[in-house]
């Protein structure tokens, strides 16, 4: 099961839940990755990775506190699990160990 | 709050498909979002962003939502299961549905394939768009004669002075009697064209033999279709061999006119694809002449012309130069040349002259039209069964509610029941199609061949399976999911079905589409019978035809004394009444034209129009009874009366005349300038089809005209007559092919495409009457099952059969009103614009939609009827104990 289906952008999602420990949910997931990233997001995008992650046991989730903002309603706050943090430190090291293996960054021309 | 208003439908669609533990999360989050694009980037901007996130989420949902679902694999199969089960359970509602469909698809499969074939006519040149015909637009008093032949000097001044014009190219049609010698064996040809010898530079066609850059132009080479070569040499290669033909094209030598010239095979091509306007089978070079040019001129406006350009977009250039070379060449003539794509002659050109019959767009559209009226029709029976169904199944449902499905589930298992209905019938569709395709194509007379493997026809198939489903699956579907489940498993708190209008609405549909094809089919008809039982003004019955002799007479005087001992050897068969001889067939293109000269006397020569003149013999007029309006036909005692014309009474009206008796005794100017006297006027005939306007037509007479021998038979003749006639033949002008047909089939054949789109519409037609009556009878069926506890309790009470039907067939009478209203105009409409496209045709009147209407009502009547005798007959104490 090694790293399996942790695509790119489920990755960013993961990783902009775990930076926004305890305050993460659609809205602001949406808002970490797009400012990370430097591109624009659906909403919809994210909360069905959200929700596919937590499928896979690598997020959880609770109700949380409501806004006025939000029309007084409920948001999930997001929380990364421990296989969801062992999942992500194992695509870090697959990058990692692979960029140790090129002799030397040459572009050409 | 009223800052962060969110579209309201935008979240009712929301809260309908996402599953209610999620949405509280997603409207908050797509409300945050909201307003805070509403501050920043503004009303429109904000509110239709919110409309992207949530078609976004609702579909991204449901995308990822199979992951949810614990086990789709099982849910497909049970389905399946269902839809099988409820297509048994149901059989009679199946078996009306199936029916229909099939029999929607199977028309749908048939009238696509033809239609794809109609509109790929010459398709298949890989330049067709670059390549154009000219035609011809002759004038003849306010109006003009369309033709499709031009003057042969076109081609090549178009060639000379426009560069733009990659090629051009003169196709010519070598009518007569054309006999060709292959060895020893005499064969009679009709499929003769004489070609430039760039033919094949401008048209594509597959060479067998030979090659496209050498095939027609050595001096005296022909090409043959495959076809026809094996006819003559079997299978071995012919290239380089000979073949001796007459009466195709000859040139004058020395020694005279040389009417049979030997020819060498230089290609074979393959025969010609079914899709192409062009029609031949033997092409022969115009390279036979040393000056081509020179000898072409002489032959006047006899030419298709067709070119092809280097770029598509210089069309316009050539419309600009077409005048200038109109005028050039045929000054004060009122010549207008025209532009038709080659990939447009088959559907759009209906012109004086084509090559062959071509086909008729409008018709297509109509077939069209009703391929896909039957495939609605069945889907509307379809969608009738189902909601009409739903009755029966609402306990089922309201069971599946109460326990795991929710309007999705049962969505989808009645769209699966669909599909599966749907392949079902596709297959059936098929090898129903595959069973009685050869039988059609014979019936109707064109091309109904699918060809399954054909990836267009796969695509269609797959497209008719998809819509199909939808179309008949979507609203019974949609429908039957959204019952609530607490009053349908209420035993006696029965849902109305409150969708009763929507479909007495669809039956309403059905009624008005029966009425209207069958108003059309008898509309089509009665025309063809017209045009069929409409006196001539010709007597063209108990003729035959021999093709005139064109071998071996050296000079008039050998023909003459021939021709009379013909005569007289052949009228002393009993079986013979008459015989005259002419130039021309009833039924064909009169070939001379005489364009800009002449007119009267006395008149300007701008004032000169385009006759036709035949040449006939002195007894043409009394063998086809051709009646006379004044003055006197040709009379063999009256030695001057060869320099004498008669003319019809349409070229009486052309020339100018006030009246028959005027005209007699006057002179016009005529052919080689001569300026015969007019000695009588005939009544107008019809020549041509009666999609045509009277001819005018001039006649001279002539001692022994060639071309077409009419001989009177009676009933009584046989095949000793034909023989002894054989050998007359064969005595009397050696060397020369008996050929023989019937004057009668040969003027019916100009009906043949119209005979073969009445067969093609009575047969829809039925089929769709077929599909409706289907329904129709499901429909009665169901009324009748709903309702039989009433009837049950109202036989108990007393009541008549005839109370019965009336109960029954309460509603049909108004649908049948509605519907007549509604069709009435359409039929009108419809059937007029088709009648424009004849020159003589009949008027629409009353009956023609009141038999269309009254076959309905029959079909309607009979229906209830037997229905009513099947409920009038159960036994009430069954009926009425019988729980449900």
């Amino acid at each position: 099961m090694k790293n399996k289906g942790l695509g790119e952008f489920e990755e960013l999602v993961m990783l902009a839940v775990c930076i926004l420990e305890g305050h993460a949910y659609g809205v602001s997931v949406k808002r970490e990755v797009e400012r990370h990233s430097g591109r624009s997001i659906l909403l919809g995008a994210v909360h069905i990775t959200l929700y596919r992650l937590q499928d896979k046991g690598w997020l959880e989730s609770e109700m949380g506190g409501n806004t006025h903002k939000r029309g007084d309603r409920k948001k999930r706050l997001f929380k990364i699990t421990a296989s969801g943090l062992k999942q992500l430190q194992a695509s870090q090291e697959v990058r990692q160990s692979m960029w140790k293996l090129i002799p030397q960054m040459k572009t050409s021309s | 709050m009223a800052n962060f208003k969110t579209p309201k439908l935008a979240n009712q669609l929301l809260t309908r498909f996402i599953p209610a533990s999620l949405i509280e999360e997603f409207l908050g989050d797509l409300q945050e979002v909201h307003s805070e694009r509403l501050e920043s980037k503004g009303q429109v901007y904000a509110w239709m962003m919110y409309w992207v996130d949530t078609i976004h989420l609702v579909f991204g949902f449901y995308s990822t939502q199979k992951h949810n679902r614990i086990n789709n694999n099982f849910m497909i199969g049970y389905y399946l299961k269902f839809a099988i089960r409820n297509i048994r359970l149901n059989f009679a509602f199946s078996a009306i549905n199936i029916a229909g469909l099939v029999v929607g698809l199977a028309s749908c499969l048939l009238i696509a394939q033809y239609l794809s074939h109609e509109w790929s006519y010459d398709h298949f040149h890989k330049d067709h768009n670059k390549m154009y015909r000219v035609s011809q637009n002759i004038r003849q008093g306010t109006d003009f004669i369309e033709s499709a032949q031009t003057f042969s000097r076109l081609a090549y001044e178009m060639k000379q002075t426009m560069p733009i014009v990659k090629t051009a190219c003169r196709l010519h049609k070598a009518e007569g009697n054309i006999t060709v010698k292959a060895g020893e064996s005499l064969f009679r040809e009709e499929r003769v064209m004489g070609t430039d010898p760039n033919f094949f530079k401008l048209f594509e066609f597959e060479f067998i033999y030979g090659t496209a850059e050498t095939a027609l132009v050595e001096p005296r080479s022909i090409v043959l279709t495959q076809t026809l070569a094996e006819k003559y040499f079997g299978y071995a290669n012919p290239i380089g061999k000979e073949l001796e033909i007459d009466g195709a094209y000859g040139f004058w030598t020395e020694n005279g006119y040389q009417r049979t010239i030997t020819y060498t095979i230089t290609g074979i091509i393959e025969d010609l694809p079914t899709n192409t306007h062009l029609d031949f089978d033997m092409l022969i070079s115009f390279s036979l002449y040393q000056n081509i040019e020179q000898e072409l001129n002489n032959w006047g406006s006899s030419f298709y012309t067709y070119f092809k350009l280097n770029e598509i977009f210089q069309i316009d250039l050539v419309y600009d130069q077409l005048p200038i070379i109109a005028e050039k060449y045929r000054p004060d003539q009122g010549i207008e040349l025209e532009i038709q794509e080659l990939s447009d002659i088959h559907l759009n050109s209906n012109l004086v002259d084509e090559i062959k019959i071509n086909g008729n767009k409008k018709v297509n559209w109509l077939l069209a039209t009703v391929a896909i009226l039957i495939l609605l029709i069945a889907g509307t029976n379809y969608i009738n069964f189902s909601t009409a169904k739903a009755i029966n199944r609402q306990k089922e449902v309201g069971i599946r509610k109460i326990y795991w499905a929710n309007s999705s589930h049962l969505f989808y298992q009645l769209l699966t029941e669909a599909f599966v209905i749907n392949c079902l019938l596709m297959i059936i569709g098929i090898v129903l199609v595959i069973i009685t395709q050869s039988f059609l194509t014979a019936f109707i007379g064109f091309d109904l061949v699918v060809n399954l493997f054909n990836l267009s026809t796969l695509a269609l198939i797959v497209f008719l399976i998809g819509t199909g489903t939808l179309a008949s699956g979507a609203y019974p579907a949609f429908y039957i999911s959204r019952l609530k489940p607490f009053r349908t498993i209420q035993s006696n708190a029965r849902q109305r079905l409150s969708k009763a209008t929507f479909r007495k609405t669809l039956i309403v549909f059905q009624f008005t589409v029966s009425i209207l094809v069958i108003g059309c089919t008898v509309i089509l008809y009665s025309q063809l019978n017209f045009m069929r039982a409409k006196e001539l003004g010709l007597d063209i019955d108990g003729s035959l035809v021999i093709n005139g002799p064109r071998i071996g007479f050296d000079t008039d005087s050998i023909y003459e004394s021939s021709l009379t001992n013909f005569k007289t050897e052949a009228l002393r068969l009993h079986s013979l009444g008459a015989i005259t001889i002419a130039n021309f067939i009833p039924g064909k293109d009169i070939r001379g034209r005489a364009t800009g000269y002449v007119r009267k006397v006395n008149d300007p020569e701008e004032s000169a129009n385009t006759y036709y003149f035949s040449q006939v013999d002195y007894d043409f007029m009394s063998y086809f009874k051709v009646a006379l309006v004044s003055g006197r036909t040709f009379d063999a005692e009256s030695p001057s009366d060869v320099y004498s014309v008669v003319i019809n009474q349409e070229a009486l009206r052309l020339l100018g005349f006030e009246s028959a008796e005027e005209a007699i005794g006057q002179k016009i100017v005529y052919r080689m300038n001569s300026t015969p006297e007019i000695i009588g006027v005939v009544e107008n005939f019809h020549q041509y089809s009666l999609q045509r306007e009277f001819q005018p037509i001039i006649f001279e007479v002539r001692n022994a005209p060639k071309a077409y021998f009419y001989l009177k038979i009676d009933d009584l003749i046989g095949h000793s007559d034909i023989d002894q006639l054989k050998k007359l033949w064969a005595h009397m002008f050696s060397g020369n092919a008996f050929n023989y047909f019937y004057l009668d089939d040969f003027y019916a054949n100009q009906y043949v495409r119209d005979n073969q789109y009445m067969k093609a519409f009575t047969l829809f037609s039925a089929l769709a009457v077929f599909v409706a009556t289907m329904g129709l009878i499901g429909l009665a069926y169901y009324t009748a099952v709903h309702k039989v506890k009433e009837i049950g309790i109202r036989k108990t009470l007393g009541a008549e059969r005839v109370d019965v039907f009336y109960l029954l067939s309460r509603g049909f009478a108004g649908i049948i009103v509605v519907a007549s209203i509604i069709s009435l105009p359409l039929i009108y409409f419809i059937g007029n614009s088709w009648l424009m496209s004849y020159a003589f045709r009949i008027e629409i009147t009353w009956w023609m939609p009141a038999i269309a209407i009254l076959i309905l009502i029959c079909i309607t009547l009979s229906i209830i009827t037997s229905q009513t005798i099947r409920s009038y007959k159960m036994n009430p104490v069954i009926s009425l104990t019988k729980n449900d």
